[in-house]
């Protein structure tokens, strides 16, 4: 068994709705839960059912009272799409690791030439000056590789599991994936959580 | 394990993850609950569904009611009938129950009924942010709120063992961050013993004109009892000893007042009573005010607690400064958070506090200032879309697009930021686009009244309105968005679609039948999938001298997609020639299906393949026939 010694850790995770956020916050919870953690969770989001900005909180540790993660006080953020991870910008703490998807989801705004989208370097720029490690790749290329860019949600969770930075065991994340993810694609999802976590592994190393 | 297999687990003491409305949900089905009644709507809704998805096994009766009125009525003729039963809805829905929670609040109940209220502070899914707290003194009923989902568990566990105690209806507040926020939660045991209703006549139960001063009094008897369980309930609790300031915060705001005290450290200065009952525990109160000089109160929505603080302290002969929303020092409007909470905090006790440093708020500034918005929209290939296309096109035919929406709540709200000038001109409330339609068509204003109301909207709250329209002439066009779900709150079943809650197959409401029932004379089904024949129909609808009724009928896209799925079916999207394309936006602008995207540089219309779900009524749409069904011959 692991140490239960956590007073307050914060996971942020920034997307659109259809990308698949709610199922990650649900894992990486599950998985809290199994190792015996208090655990608080709101996922934040309008009225839309798909194309909307979704957060997701999650707080893990003994002195976590509300479900919503207080100015910049997340740990980390796991961005699945670049302007959703500046969107939440002001949740992020300094000494906050971010993994960030820089597949962009482009607003009905920016599709129809009435809005622009920034660029991904401005983007990661931006997101480097505020946080303490940014990682950013094509996560949908690593989706894909899994078998379906629809992993991406369980790539990003393999990405997570991949940091260390909480004291989760990879078989209860591993444990988590298997039961969330829609029968009959249980192989192809922890497929994508390996590779999420290797990424990651390789890139903190 | 599915979600129903986590819900029915008869494992006590396990933690698992639950939804703060799967939590309450669970909490009904460990206190014994028979009969659980609801209509659909953010942020209750999965209350009941979860209820719904194991009632077999637990033999509940639970249901989709027509609307809030009759889901209470429904749970009250249990609860009269001696069962355990409950009602559970979004805010807005009790404002339905009044009327009968008028009178059973004096009749009062013999199995446990309570009604769960679930607030919106902030109205994300709402047309108002109104505080159901207040109907706990109009209905001189006790209400209990939790502090977060665990608690929402045992809240509702108590208020039945309460309800039945005192034999009067409990109320329970949730709001939204509870019911939508998901923790880590301790199962209970399940208590089995089912009851057999049983109707016992009395008096009581006939509120009959000159009865009421009678069953008032034994209301006003129970008080005494309710301001007890008040006094002693585990959800008002006096925590640390703090003599700086004393708050007092009330359901959620307490988990806020908790974390922003940490990180302020200010916790050993402070006293907080966490707030949980409504009537409030006046002696705990005054125990409060006894050690602190100044009072900061926090809730949401309304300053409830507040004005009653100040009458207990007034009572009691205090003389403590007591602040909160009245006073300026909390935020007055929206829901509250931790961040709002520590900056009041800190105002209050003139503390120095900022949750960002200025280079981080610069950054954080810089990169907002970047962000494109991302605006709600309907679904790609959504029925609502083609419908709303047709009836502004017949408005141009008809009225010289000279037409008045007036619009309800449901999905088809969306048309007011879909389209420019929008497609929804009033929303108010479940039903009032045929209501407030009367009221404008008699008003004399030159523009077609059309109202817009889904089928799940018409059948809660669209009947008598359109009754009314027939019977005082109100000349009005009535589009009946038939979707055959109620698809904004999460696709559940209505009359209308010839299935319970609970799967099973019922009696199918015929929507046509009902508006001719109705009187009106004119009834046309089109299928917005067929413009012309549906601009021709609804052109001809405006011109009729009375009251006409159009129902567009299409399965809701997102149903249609799970069907789909399930039947094997592919997904062909479709693709603009950018060669025909002339740019003029008319499928961006008019018609607004969200899978069409533009190319500035090339002046044409591009077709987002991921997203295009394939329904192929941009071809229609197209003035020059651009479109065509997808294949690899096009790119941009």
């Amino acid at each position: 068994m692991v140490a239960k010694k956590v007073k307050e850790f914060n996971v942020l995770i920034a997307g659109v709705g259809g990308q698949g956020n709610l199922l990650s916050s649900e894992i990486i919870a599950t998985a809290a839960v199994i190792e015996g953690y208090r655990v608080r969770v709101a996922d934040v989001f309008g009225a839309a059912q798909r194309g909307g900005s979704v957060l997701s909180h999650i707080r893990i540790g003994e002195e976590v009272f509300s479900s919503i993660i207080r100015q910049g006080s997340a740990d980390v953020l796991l961005g699945f799409e670049p302007v959703e991870c500046l969107r939440a910008s002001r949740l992020l703490s300094t000494s906050c690791t971010a993994i960030a998807n820089m597949r962009p989801i482009y607003p009905r705004d920016v599709s129809i030439g009435e809005l622009v989208y920034p660029s991904i370097s401005e983007i990661a720029a931006l997101l480097q000056k505020m946080v303490k490690k940014l990682i950013y790749r094509d996560f949908i290329e690593i989706a894909e590789k899994a078998g379906s860019s629809r992993t991406l949600n369980v790539v990003m969770v393999g990405s997570l599991a991949g940091l260390e930075l909480l004291p989760i065991r990879k078989e209860t994340f591993q444990e988590g994936v298997a039961e969330s993810v829609p029968s009959g694609t249980e192989e192809m999802n922890i497929k994508a959580f390996e590779l999420g976590y290797e990424e990651i592994k390789r890139a903190i190393r | 394990m599915g979600r129903e297999g986590i819900i029915a687990k008869d494992s006590p003491g396990e933690r698992v993850l639950l939804l703060g409305n799967e939590a309450v949900a669970r909490g009904a089905i460990e206190a014994g609950v028979q009969v659980a009644a609801s209509y659909a709507g953010t942020p209750a809704s999965e209350i009941l569904a979860t209820i719904a998805s194991v009632a077999d096994r637990f033999g509940i009766h639970a249901e989709w009611s027509t609307n809030e009125m009759v889901a209470f009525e429904t749970a009250a003729g249990a609860a009269i009938a001696g069962l355990r039963a409950m009602a559970s809805m979004k805010h807005v829905g009790v404002n339905w129950c009044m009327d009968p929670l008028m009178a059973v609040n004096q009749s009062g109940v013999i199995g446990g009924l309570v009604v769960i209220t679930a607030d919106d502070p902030g109205a994300y899914s709402s047309q108002n942010e109104q505080d159901n707290r207040r109907y706990s003194k109009m209905t001189e009923l006790l209400m209990l709120e939790p502090s977060d989902a665990a608690e929402a568990k045992e809240t509702v566990i108590k208020a039945f063992a309460i309800s039945e105690r005192l034999e009067l209806p409990v109320l329970v507040r949730l709001v939204n961050r509870i019911c939508h926020s998901r923790a880590d939660i301790t199962l209970g045991p399940f208590k089995w013993g089912r009851r057999k209703g049983e109707f016992k006549r009395d008096r009581r139960w006939v509120m009959i004109a000159s009865s009421s001063p009678e069953r008032h009094r034994w209301l006003h008897q129970q008080q005494g009892e309710i301001q007890n369980i008040a006094e002693q309930s585990a959800l008002n609790r006096l925590e640390g000893k703090g003599s700086e300031l004393g708050v007092i915060a009330a359901g959620i705001t307490y988990t806020y007042v908790k974390d922003a005290l940490r990180c302020l450290g200010l916790t050993e200065k402070v006293s907080v009573l966490k707030i949980g009952t409504y009537p409030l525990p006046r002696n705990v109160v005054l125990q409060l005010l006894d050690r602190v000089n100044t009072i900061l109160v926090f809730e949401e929505v309304e300053p409830v607690v507040e004005e009653q603080v100040k009458e207990i302290a007034f009572d009691g002969g205090k003389t403590c400064t007591i602040k909160g929303k009245l006073t300026g020092d909390v935020q007055r409007e929206r829901d509250l958070n931790v961040d709002a909470v520590a900056d009041s905090i800190a105002h209050v006790m003139r503390v120095k506090y900022r949750a960002l440093t200025p280079a981080k708020e610069a950054a954080v500034e810089e990169s907002l200032k970047i962000t494109p918005p991302r605006r709600l929209l309907m679904c790609p290939g959504c029925p609502h879309t083609p419908t709303f296309f047709v009836i502004n096109q017949a408005g141009r035919k008809a009225a010289k697009g000279k037409i008045i929406y007036s619009g309800d709540i449901g999905c088809y709200s969306l048309g007011f930021y879909t389209f420019e000038p929008p497609r929804q001109d009033t929303q108010f409330c479940m039903g009032a686009s045929i209501g407030v339609g009367c009221g404008l068509a008699h008003s004399g204003v030159e523009d077609i009244v059309v109202a817009t109301i889904g089928d799940s909207t018409f059948i809660h709250a669209g009947i008598p309105p359109l009754i009314n329209a027939v019977y005082n002439n109100a000349s009005m066009v009535v589009v009946i968005f038939d979707n055959e779900t109620t698809a904004m709150t999460g696709f559940q079943h209505h009359p209308g679609t010839g299935v319970t809650a609970t799967g099973n197959e019922t009696r199918k409401l015929n929507i046509e039948d009902i508006v001719k029932a109705c009187g009106v004379e004119y009834v046309k089904v089109i299928d917005p999938y067929n413009i012309k024949e549906s601009i021709k129909t609804v052109t001809e609808a405006m011109r009729y001298p009375y009251i006409s009724v159009i129902i567009s009928r299409r399965l809701c896209m997102l149903e249609w997609l799970r069907k789909a799925r399930k039947e094997g079916i592919k997904i062909e999207p479709y693709q603009v020639d950018p060669e025909k394309c002339t740019g003029c936006k008319l499928c961006i602008n008019e018609f607004g299906c969200s899978a069409i995207t533009f190319n500035k540089k090339g002046n044409v219309a591009v077709i987002d393949n991921v997203l295009c779900n394939g329904c192929g009524v941009c071809i229609q749409v197209c003035p020059v026939k651009a479109i065509h069904k997808g294949s690899a011959q096009v790119g941009c």
